[in-house]
């Protein structure tokens, strides 16, 4: 049970210790985009690999390094989010609000393609191809419920609830990158790749930075998860969750756009 | 002007429970329409591509407003996501610009 700082003036805030992990998380996304640089060229590819593979795991390790130090602070301090639960909310909403620009930029280019020649994407257009992205947009709605079902459930201060939608939720978009990756395969199969034409290195740009922010909500669920199974969110103090929601919901919300202005048109 | 909403004080605001189940049926049901319609043949593509955008406004709409709780939240939430949207069509309308 929560108290307030008001019923009890002893009570003092704990605050997470400063990490050094964001600054870890940082190094390994430049290395990625060095890698990815260098990769570009015939000459340097190796070295490019190279660095990307090390990057990546330079960032898994930071992202693990981190949430394991803020679980910790969490359940074993009780340490508090810096600035309280809304400044979280309020943080998630302006990422929301910049991320917008980049999906922005990057489905408006795909319709520029479609506007220059409306078969540009002839390869998604067939019985196949849409019956694969049709189920791949059923399981994303779906988690999405899951998502709000799941904050039903600790609304009602059912904590076990809560775990049960969070693990549907991992398990449905963990289908959907799993769909991706055999949408990606009959693609290469049919000589569409990055590197192929104008709109191969847009969609798998577009739909592959899609697919990362999944695997970073799946990744968030499972960490939720744990958190929920050893006790950590309650029926009045869930803010977290709700934060994840979010996430989870604007990442649905791109993909709408993307079924449609990508695949349908 | 939209204030910023308070740092202090509860967890979590209470708010009218959406019918989630209910958004969801109209999210699929929406769905299945867009994919009729993605069927219609390339002349009427005149009615064919506004009507696939309106459904995906709508769609995303339900998601914001419902499952996100834009409906019921802080009217500032709804001004960060605005300006999101807002500089995402002006980055989608001087892009061919920078393209040429």
């Amino acid at each position: 049970m929560t108290h307030s700082v008001e019923e009890h003036p002893s009570h003092e805030i704990h605050l997470p210790k400063p990490s050094y992990w964001p600054m870890f998380l940082g190094i390994g996304f430049a290395l990625l985009m060095l890698g990815f640089l260098f990769w570009r060229s015939t000459a340097t590819e190796a070295l490019g690999q190279g660095l990307m593979i090390g990057g990546l795991v330079v960032m898994l390790g930071a992202i693990g390094g981190w949430v394991a130090t803020n679980i910790r602070a969490r359940v074993r301090d009780h340490a508090e989010v810096l600035g309280g639960p809304e400044a979280a909310k309020l943080a998630m909403w302006t990422f929301i609000g910049t991320e917008c620009i980049i999906f922005g930029g990057l489905i408006a280019h795909m319709i520029y393609l479609w506007l220059r020649d409306t078969d540009v994407n002839h390869a998604l257009h067939n019985l196949e191809a849409l019956l694969i992205v049709s189920v791949n947009t059923f399981f994303l709605l779906t988690s999405s419920l899951c998502v709000v079902l799941g904050l039903a459930a600790i609304q009602r201060g059912e904590r076990l609830g809560l775990a049960k939608w969070l693990a549907g939720t991992a398990v449905l978009g963990a289908a959907f990158i799993g769909i991706q990756a055999y949408e990606y395969s009959k693609l290469f199969a049919e000589d569409i790749t990055l590197t192929s034409s104008q709109f191969g290195s847009g969609f798998f740009f577009l739909t592959g930075f899609h697919g990362l922010h999944v695997f970073v909500g799946v990744m968030w669920a499972l960490v939720l998860l744990v958190y929920t199974l050893r006790g950590g969110f309650t029926r009045e103090a869930h803010m977290g969750y709700e934060v994840f929601g979010l996430y989870w919901h604007f990442v649905d919300v791109v993909w709408i756009f993307i079924f449609t202005l990508v695949y349908l048109l | 002007m939209a204030n910023p909403p308070s740092t202090a004080g509860e967890q979590t605001h209470a708010h009218p429970k959406p019918n989630y189940v209910g958004v969801f049926a109209w999210l699929t049901g929406f769905t299945l329409v867009e994919l009729f319609v993605s069927f219609m043949p390339a002349e009427l593509d005149s009615i064919k591509v506004p009507l696939l955008v309106v459904f995906a406004i709508l769609k995303a709409s339900l998601v914001v407003l419902y499952y996100m709780h834009l409906r019921y939240d802080s009217r500032f939430y709804a001004l960060l996501l605005l300006s999101g949207v807002f500089f995402a069509v002006l980055v989608g309308r001087f892009l061919p610009a920078v393209q040429k």
